[in-house]
């Protein structure tokens, strides 16, 4: 090739470079790329292969189905619907049976149980809710004495402090709560002191240490979000408050307590939806009566070898998860 | 109602000592078990929960190569290995691509923007079991063999979200009349990248990146799911678990935390609290 045709052609090629350069839609095309085809093949994908097996029906030996004719509801309705019952009725002895459960006193309105599934999946969410509260109740104050009262020159260790269980390995960390609470560990044997307890008793394999799991590896992210939001507060508004006549109380709760709302909404929304879907916790800490929803759907996959109804599962816990995300949004709150 | 009044106001008064000893209750929280599992690890006993008396003998045992109570430290060694080279895998490309997304999500405005931070934001909150199971789904059905690439293909679907939304926190406080500056005085596009975003954002990329790499390290759930065959630390760790409480564990276990602690410490007195 000649060495005019080449310059000739590397002018061309330089204004389209140019053109190219100029145009708006470039920069976001080419920064968006990347990221947007591995998020579309190998996240939301095989979200939709995973969509599109709840449709399907299992065969009889445990295979997919997944021709026109098998694709329905019907994992759904197994889900949701108790045998026998029609929609309606589903939905009211899941109303009633929940009312049951969580009033004490009521008598039984429910004549029916709603499916295993639907109560696994209150179970859940009950332990999610939980898990905050408990993570709210514990986590503020501590929040609240290291953005306010401790002195500036202690608060990043003690933050550090609060974040560095949190980038610590997971499943240490679970298998440490495992020390503690087997049979004749120091804890136990501590607790045997007590008049009530007998010796050798262990906490491991219960509701409350699937409970102490969560609460243990998730409440940082209660504390850190409400910190930031402590910090933040100008707490001359508390003066002012307590000069035009309220108490401690008052001040706290009326003028200091709503600025730090964000944070709190923050941190709930962090500890319940990782709770609610929680795996390994129940897995390793919990029992029988202690599992939930993601070990359903784990079992599903693995040795109940029902893949369409394990779809569906995963598909209701995400529901699960969204709903609560709308009602954080429409409380107001943001993403990151 | 006076009185109940003057006793709730009562108790804020003196609420600083109240403050106190609950944030150190917190603290013995969060670390008592810690300290449990690093004393336990030196307990000379088999059945590693009562304490006998101290040894170091469970971790000269295993640096030795021996197996102690069915944790064969060769296999330990390979599964770090192997996590090392995922996380490492991840943290490269999550940091490229996830930059990337998070200046497109900064500068641009284009149709679909508030959809797509959304697709962008699900990685993080899904839960991990769903995103396991699915790219398993995925990954069976397109026919690719399960190994060390598709957990780092899994690894990498999450790590890009980590470092998009760390990066473009960061962004929201950049002031770009620097990269107009830049720019007038004659740097193209990618002169100004390297010499006046980066260095300003670095932190920012710095802090994503190690987010991204902890994520990775310590993913159990989602890799169990999509690595076939092969081990990762948190997987080898998983087993052992599983097969009850052992000194061996307890080593493993103490190593684990203590140098993971160790590393983030050191990064986070170089970067300030990072989260």
């Amino acid at each position: 090739m000649g060495r005019d045709s080449n310059n000739q052609a590397s002018g061309i090629d330089a204004q389209l470079v140019q053109r190219i350069r100029r145009n708006q839609w470039t920069g976001a095309v080419v920064n968006l790329a990347p990221s947007a085809f591995w998020l579309g093949v190998f996240f939301l994908a095989p979200l939709a292969v995973m969509f599109f097996f709840s449709f399907g029906e299992r065969g009889a030996f445990g295979e997919v189905l997944l021709a026109t004719e098998n694709l329905g509801l019907q994992q759904y309705r197994r889900f949701f619907v108790p045998e026998g019952l029609s929609m309606l009725g589903a939905i009211w002895t899941t109303v009633a049976w929940l009312i049951d459960t969580v009033i004490p006193g009521t008598q039984s309105l429910a004549s029916t149980q709603p499916t295993p599934y639907v109560r696994l999946l209150f179970k859940s969410i009950g332990y999610g809710i939980l898990a905050t509260v408990v993570s709210f109740v514990v986590g503020y104050p501590m929040a609240y004495y290291i953005g306010h009262i401790a002195s500036e020159e202690y608060q990043n260790l003690l933050v550090v402090l609060v974040i560095l269980p949190f980038w610590a390995s997971f499943l240490v960390r679970i298998y440490a709560i495992q020390l503690l609470l087997s049979a004749n560990s120091v804890l136990m044997s501590a607790f045997a002191v007590l008049p009530f307890v007998e010796q050798g008793v262990t906490l491991m394999n219960s509701q409350f240490a699937v409970l102490l799991g969560l609460v243990y590896i998730w409440i940082p992210f209660m504390i850190l979000p409400v910190y930031s939001s402590i910090e933040e507060i100008d707490f001359t508004l508390q003066e002012a408050a307590m000069d035009l006549g309220a108490d401690r109380f008052e001040a706290f709760y009326h003028v200091i307590f709503p600025q730090s709302k964000p944070g709190v909404m923050a941190g709930s929304i962090l500890v319940f939806i990782p709770s609610a879907g929680a795996y390994v916790i129940p897995e390793l800490l919990g029992g029988t009566d202690s599992q939930m929803i993601g070990n359903f759907i784990a079992d599903q996959f693995g040795s109940a070898g029902h893949w369409p109804l394990g779809a569906a599962g995963a598909f209701v816990l995400m529901g699960v998860m969204l709903l609560s995300i709308a009602a954080y949004q429409r409380g107001g709150g943001e993403l990151a | 109602m006076g009185a109940f009044r003057r006793a709730r106001a009562s108790l804020f008064e003196r609420g600083a000592g109240v403050l106190l000893a609950q944030t150190a209750f917190v603290y013995l929280f969060l670390y008592l078990p810690i300290a449990v599992l690093i004393t336990l690890s030196f307990n000379d006993s088999r059945y590693a929960v009562v304490w006998q008396g101290f040894t170091t003998k469970w971790y000269t045992a295993l640096l030795q190569g021996e197996t102690v109570a069915r944790v064969d430290p060769n296999a330990a060694w390979n599964a770090l290995l192997n996590s090392v080279e995922i996380a490492a895998a991840t943290v490269v490309i999550s940091s490229v691509f996830g930059t990337m997304l998070a200046f497109a999500l900064d500068r641009y405005d284009f149709p679909g923007k508030r959809l797509f931070t959304g697709v962008v934001f699900m990685p993080i909150i899904i839960p991990s079991i769903v995103m396991g199971i699915s790219l398993l789904l995925f990954f069976n059905i397109i026919g690719i063999q399960l190994g060390i690439g598709t957990a780092i293909i899994g690894h990498v679907a999450f790590g890009i979200s980590f470092v998009a939304v760390v990066v473009a926190a960061r962004l929201q406080t950049f002031d770009q009349t620097m990269e107009e500056a830049a720019m007038d005085l004659g740097a193209n596009e990618l002169e100004t990248f390297r010499f006046v975003t980066l260095p300003m954002i670095k932190p920012g990329i710095f802090a994503g990146a190690l987010l991204a790499f902890a994520m990775s390290f310590d993913d159990f759930v989602v890799t169990f799911f999509i690595i076939g065959q092969e081990n990762t630390l948190p997987i080898f760790f998983f087993g052992m678990v599983r097969q009850g409480i052992s000194p061996g564990v307890n080593v493993v276990a103490a190593l684990i935390i203590v140098a993971t602690m160790a590393l983030v410490a050191v990064a986070q007195w170089f970067q300030g609290p990072t989260w």
